[in-house]
């Protein structure tokens, strides 16, 4: 038992996020009926540090997708490169669809659905599997519902079931796509609390996009605002002390003024637009 | 929810009943030729001592020719879906856009395979064989379409995506995301053939046949027993009931997670 716990422990480096550096990074769609290509993204610069919690909001079609499918290998980059540091081992991605309901195996439990990233990784041993699906069906609050499958579970629910397949496979990097888009209000806030706690913990590199200006600012250590087509940094920005509560962080005269300056760059880039 | 049950068993029976009983009533009456047309209990009767005991001198009785034929339909049924979802899968997955699998199988969809059977049977055999092939045919058809339309969708959805994400091959693009979310279109093609294969069953036994229930009900008519003819027939729907139940069933397990 002990030594198939250390044995399982070498499988996930602890904390090894690396630096991730994207240079001249284009990306161009062919258009039917259209002499140019539609530019999606126009030669990006952007660097992220290990460890850091970043999120990328702008408006919606504006390529924030793309990078992060990108930066995993899903997507081919037109020109430019994605350079990790160190480059080896390969760093782990863990992507977070906005889409959960078609990212979950329906034909899977919650407990396999969760250790679906471990199977593909090829974690043979199935007592190590459930373990670390449990430990993370716990941290997102789906206990008792490991045997329910995804179409009995809320939406809600079932992004908690991605968002614990993701952590209990323990990657280098998240990579997270609006993954609260799609759920009402009230859920959000929800989610966006736990998830910034979840993340304290973690201390890997977050990549989170999103549309929502608040959540961008709530969630993220750093926020880089993204112009609309083609995909440039409007500002790029840290923030300070982020130990206040939602409701203290909304009320305060710094989340204001920040919320006002990305509202005003992103209204003038659809105006643009 | 058992009460609604018990009601619409009720409804069947008395529909059932009514049926059954104008029929009785018109024969008995005389309105019809009673020879031609007996009665449902005479139908009952001279068909239940045909089970074990037929009207013909020698050779085996109904309940032998229906095994036969169920024996045909459910191999050619299960070789059927096992070749079409290994071909669909194996088509659709190595296909590049293009291709011609579809439009081949559509194009012999509607071709009735039973005018094969003449040449069938030269080639091999009168027995179960010929029988077996036609109807596993008709089948395959059926499931391969189905399977090739559930990979194709299954392939550009999400879940692909997902496995690549975390570093999965295209082998286990396949095996753990593909397959799966092809199984709902791969049992409604199973289920196709479920109804494909019994009208084959009882055709496929009418050309050059030696034993079988279509066997037998082209026989009582020609040897002019129609009370054991009809009975015959119904034994058909019957065993459609018993077959789409069966389905159902295996149905039920299948798609348990997919559906509610």
């Amino acid at each position: 038992m002990v030594v198939g716990d250390i044995s399982g422990m070498s499988n996930h480096q602890t904390s090894s996020s690396p630096a991730i550096h994207l240079k001249g990074v284009t990306k161009t769609y062919a258009r039917r009926g259209h002499d140019e290509d539609l530019r999606i993204i126009d030669s990006l610069d952007l660097s992220f540090r290990p460890g850091e919690l970043v999120t990328i909001v702008g408006p919606s079609g504006c390529g924030k997708s793309t990078i992060l499918k990108m930066i995993d290998g899903l997507t081919p980059l037109t020109s430019g490169s994605i350079t990790f540091e160190p480059s080896s081992p390969k760093p782990r991605m863990g992507f977070v669809f906005q889409d959960y309901a078609n990212a979950l195996a329906p034909w899977r439990t919650v407990q396999k659905n969760v250790e679906f990233g471990l199977e593909i990784e090829g974690v043979a041993s199935r007592t190590e599997r459930a373990e670390a699906a449990a430990r993370y069906i716990g941290m997102v609050g789906l206990e008792g519902f490991e045997n329910a499958y995804p179409r009995e579970l809320s939406g809600g629910m079932q992004q908690r079931v991605q968002l614990a397949r993701v952590l209990a496979y323990e990657p280098d990097v998240l990579l997270m796509d609006e993954p609260f888009g799609s759920l009402d209000a009230q859920i959000r806030r929800v989610m966006q609390e736990e998830l910034r706690n979840i993340l304290e913990t973690l201390d890997r590199t977050v990549l989170f996009v999103t549309h929502d200006i608040e959540e961008s600012l709530y969630l993220g250590d750093r926020t880089v605002v993204l112009d609309h087509r083609p995909a440039r940094v409007l500002t790029d920005f840290e923030q300070g002390d982020r130990t206040s509560s939602y409701e203290d962080f909304v009320a305060s005269e710094g989340f204001r003024a920040r919320y006002n300056e990305v509202w005003s760059l992103l209204k003038g880039g659809g105006e643009r637009g | 929810m058992t009460s609604s049950v018990w009601i619409r068993w009720l409804k069947t029976m008395i529909v059932l009943a009514a049926i059954f009983g104008a029929w009785e009533y018109v024969s008995r009456a005389e309105m019809v030729n009673q020879f031609l047309f007996p009665p449902p209990t005479q139908v009952f009767a001279d068909t239940f001592t045909a089970f074990t005991d037929p009207p013909y001198r020698s050779g085996d009785n109904l309940l032998f020719q229906i095994g036969k034929s169920v024996y045909r339909a459910v191999a050619g049924w299960i070789i059927g879906v096992v070749v079409g979802v290994v071909f669909g899968v194996v088509v659709e997955w190595w296909n590049k856009p293009g291709s011609v699998a579809t439009s081949l199988l559509e194009f012999l969809r509607p071709i009735p395979v039973i005018l094969f059977l003449p040449v069938l049977v030269l080639v091999v055999g009168i027995g179960d064989l010929s029988r077996i092939i036609v109807i596993a045919w008709a089948s395959f058809i059926f499931v391969a379409i189905n399977t090739i339309f559930g990979v194709r969708t299954a392939k550009q959805s999400l879940l692909p995506d997902v496995v690549r994400s975390f570093g999965g091959t295209e082998t286990l693009v396949l095996r753990r995301a593909v397959i799966g979310l092809a199984v709902p279109q791969i049992v409604a093609g199973a289920r196709q053939a479920v109804g494909v294969a019994l009208v084959l069953m009882v055709a496929s036994e009418l050309i050059l046949s030696t034993d079988g229930l279509g066997w037998f009900i082209l026989f009582m008519r020609r040897s002019l027993f129609p009370a054991e003819m009809y009975g015959a027939i119904l034994m058909v729907g019957i065993l459609g009931l018993v077959f789409g139940a069966l389905f159902q069933r295996l149905q039920k397990v299948i798609l348990r997670p997919y559906i509610d």
